[in-house]
């Protein structure tokens, strides 16, 4: 993770862990954001992602970090999101699960590029897989702290607020959040690509920057 | 003992259709009244695409005698909670007449367990045919040869959440309640997902650790030869 990305997440990090709604919910929501860059900094070498990678991770952290100040349902955008759409509940939390898939989809496409030199809509389709399986991990681990810290709340837990269908809206969010990044990285691949063999210019394919080395040993 | 590989193709492509006659005499039988008609379709629905889907892609897939069996033996599982409804599947009156005591009692279960034990075995028993086609595609061995099919189990679970979740949504009512088949657990899709998941690291550790043992066999075989 580049040091300034770094630094400005522990920064904000810090600035919003002064005085959060709830302490509890702060830290439990601080557990794995911290575990995940602490794993990043660790793995650096083995995994070394673009610029553009820890630019939408530190994005990403950096919306985590503002629903836990708030503990999700009491962030003032849903607020007033909710209050200008008449929605039932706060809807933040599903704002940050699209956004999980939205965010995180380009860092794990250039890992799994990396790692396995295979066709790309087989890399495209792993990397949705992989997405769906780590949003439900989440929903899982959610379910866990629920029922360790208010096991008689239900689904009417903070995470949920009520609603019966939470896990499954939660994924949909984060399957969506991934589609569409799928779709602007192919764009935005597809288009450079064709900008850079515009006529006019002397064609020269593009250096890979790092060679496709395939993990099977 | 030397068969050419077609021979071996010949036996294995047998072997895969033998299955799919014992599978199809075992899925219309239990077609014979279901409990609901309209559930029994439901969950049948994608039983007949994944069947059609793997005789047409079965010269592509070329699944190993052991990953079909374990495919038609999941099928069947799945297609006794179809026939008598997820949610009603008398096993507990089933083991109560073999052993005399109660399952449900035994263990302290509340609500009929038969779909948490079927999600279970979908990790068990799907994992090791997902990983055979994975890793013969992108060529992984080592750690992400075990940890992607288990990525893969895990998400089509979730996904298998998402349709119960649509299906409920379009059907509603009894119908969805009983394709979705909580039984009142306000954590069922959680507890689905784990239980999968939890089956899948049953069987890839299960199946890294015979390819362990089997390897470093191979080495104690082989290393008096080369030093003679």
């Amino acid at each position: 993770m580049p040091g300034a990305f770094l630094a400005g997440y522990l920064v904000f990090w810090g600035a919003m862990g002064l005085t959060p709604l709830d302490g509890q919910n702060w830290v439990l929501s601080s557990v794995l954001p911290l575990t995940f860059v602490g794993a990043l900094i660790l793995g650096r070498r083995a995994v070394s992602l673009s610029v553009a990678s820890y630019a939408l991770i530190t994005g990403f952290l950096a919306l985590h970090t503002v629903g836990a100040h708030y503990t999700y349902a009491q962030v003032p955008l849903g607020r007033w999101l909710q209050s200008a759409l008449a929605l039932e509940r706060n809807h933040f939390d599903r704002v940050v699960h699209f956004a999980f898939g939205l965010f995180l989809t380009y860092p794990l496409l250039e890992v799994f590029q990396r790692l396995a030199a295979a066709r790309r809509m087989f890399i495209y389709s792993l990397v949705l897989m992989t997405q769906l399986g780590l949003a439900g991990a989440w929903e899982i681990i959610e379910s866990w702290v629920a029922q360790l810290i208010r096991p008689d709340l239900g689904t009417a837990f903070l995470g949920a607020q009520g609603d019966p269908w939470d896990a499954q809206r939660d994924m949909l969010a984060a399957t969506c959040g991934t589609v569409v990044a799928l779709l602007l990285t192919a764009g935005g691949q597809w288009w450079l690509a064709a900008w850079r063999a515009r006529p006019g210019t002397d064609h020269v394919a593009p250096a890979r920057s790092r060679p496709a080395r395939s993990i099977a040993r | 003992m030397a068969t050419s590989s077609a021979e071996r193709d010949v036996a294995r492509s047998r072997y895969f259709w033998i299955l799919v006659a014992l599978f199809a005499v075992i899925w219309l039988a239990l077609a014979i009244r279901p409990r609901h008609r309209a559930d029994w379709a439901l969950e049948n629905a994608l039983v007949v695409l994944v069947v059609l889907v793997l005789v047409l892609t079965r010269r592509r897939l070329a699944l190993s005698r052991l990953s079909s069996t374990l495919i038609f033996l999941y099928l069947s599982l799945h297609s006794i909670g179809a026939h008598y409804t997820y949610s009603e599947v008398p096993y507990d009156a089933w083991f109560t007449m073999l052993t005399g005591h109660s399952l449900n009692g035994l263990l302290g279960w509340q609500r009929n367990n038969f779909d948490r034990i079927v999600h279970f075995v979908y990790g068990l028993l799907l994992t090791f045919p997902v990983r055979e086609v994975f890793v013969r595609a992108t060529g992984l061995t080592g750690f992400w040869g075990y940890f992607l099919p288990m990525d893969l189990t895990m998400s089509s679970s979730a996904s298998y959440e998402l349709i119960e979740w649509g299906a409920a949504m379009v059907f509603g009512g009894d119908l969805g309640i009983a394709y979705v088949g909580a039984q009142g657990d306000s954590w069922d899709a959680q507890k689905d997902m784990l239980l999968a998941a939890s089956g899948a690291l049953v069987s890839m550790t299960f199946t890294a650790t015979m390819a362990q043992a089997r390897s470093s066999r191979h080495v104690r075989l082989r290393r008096p030869r080369r030093a003679g």
